[in-house]
């Protein structure tokens, strides 16, 4: 390798190494799935993401061997005093700041479970961003 | 100076003392009120796939809840928090004479069979009833119940628009108190045992 080549290399990590420190940036905590009924083929999953980097971010959905598919859910109180679920598309991270999914709010939802969860086992599950690369955790399987 | 800071503690005090036994004396000994707009018999399905009367819970204090088993995060919670209320009835010796109903506004996939199996895993006292589309919408209305299909999931399942509150019911099968889903179960347990 020349002297020139090895200088682009060099500039090239460099130049990529936001990319990956942006993905180091975001954590994810107290990540868990609800435990539900065997014959269930239906959950959710819960978790704090933090972007403690400078960079906004912009959540798109999730993957998780553990289930055929998955999205992102809110649940909008409407003015007849119902709630009503809907799918998010994709969810802003703003940087520095933090996003939590709970019961009863922002969501994932998982569809088609591969098989039944067993309270208290960790599924790897990976959420994925517009940019950069997937954050992943293990989320606990929790019953309430 | 010091004797007058000491005496107006101690006279907040004593007023403190005086509105807390007061608060607690007031929904102590307050009947709970009934709401007469709402209930009613009813005839549905149960998890046995039996016809079922709202006649045979005539006797039974009733925590009720209207819901369907593919919503993945507010019936399933709402039916761990019942498990949990009940399973501490249990130990206090309290739960013969109480009963949760769990009603699905969603018959085409909640079957009776299906039904069964999902709620025995909260707890296999549990009454789950279903019917037909007429029927469930005739309880819901004599509840209150708003539901709404609202459009389908990425599955192609339905996915609804519900209200979500739990109904507290006498011996009488009268409503008297409706409880949003995060409601303290301390709350309902003493509400709950004005009618035992």
């Amino acid at each position: 390798m020349t002297c020139g080549r090895y200088f682009k290399s060099v500039l090239l990590a460099a130049a990529t190494l936001p990319a990956l420190a942006g993905a180091a940036d975001l954590t994810i905590e107290n990540g868990w799935i609800r435990a539900v009924p065997p014959v269930s083929q239906t959950t959710a999953g819960y978790f704090t993401l933090h972007n403690a980097s400078h960079q906004d971010r912009v959540m798109t959905g999730l993957s998780t061997d553990i289930a055929g598919a998955g999205e992102m859910h809110t649940m909008a109180p409407q003015e007849d005093g119902t709630r009503r679920m809907r799918r998010l598309p994709e969810v802003p991270v703003p940087a520095g700041e933090t996003v939590v999914f709970e019961p009863g709010a922002k969501h994932l939802m998982l569809f088609r479970l591969q098989r039944p969860l067993v309270e208290g086992e960790k599924i790897p599950l990976c959420l994925t961003f517009s940019e950069g690369e997937p954050v992943c955790a293990e989320f606990e399987v929790v019953k309430p | 100076m010091k004797k007058l800071i000491l005496m107006t503690v101690a006279v907040v005090c004593v007023l403190a003392v005086a509105v807390l036994w007061q608060t607690s004396r007031d929904s102590a000994g307050k009947p709970l009120p009934v709401n007469t707009r709402m209930g009613g018999q009813f005839e549905m399905t149960d998890q046995d796939g039996q016809p079922f009367s709202s006649e045979a819970l005539q006797g039974k204090v009733v925590l009720l809840f209207f819901g369907f088993t593919h919503c993945p995060d507010i019936c399933p919670a709402t039916m761990a928090r019942m498990a949990q209320l009940y399973k501490d009835l249990e130990q206090t010796g309290e739960a013969s004479d109480v009963q949760v109903v769990f009603i699905t506004f969603d018959p085409e996939r909640d079957t009776a069979e299906y039904l069964k199996k999902y709620l025995a895993w909260f707890h296999p006292d549990f009454i789950g009833l279903t019917g037909t589309p007429e029927q469930v919408k005739k309880v819901a209305a004599q509840y209150s119940v708003v539901y709404l299909a609202v459009g389908e999931d990425s599955e192609g399942g339905t996915e609804f628009a519900h209200s979500d509150f739990v109904y507290l019911i006498d011996r009488e099968g009268k409503v008297r108190k409706l409880y949003p889903v995060d409601a303290e179960l301390e709350e309902i347990k003493r509400d709950l045992r004005t009618l035992l």
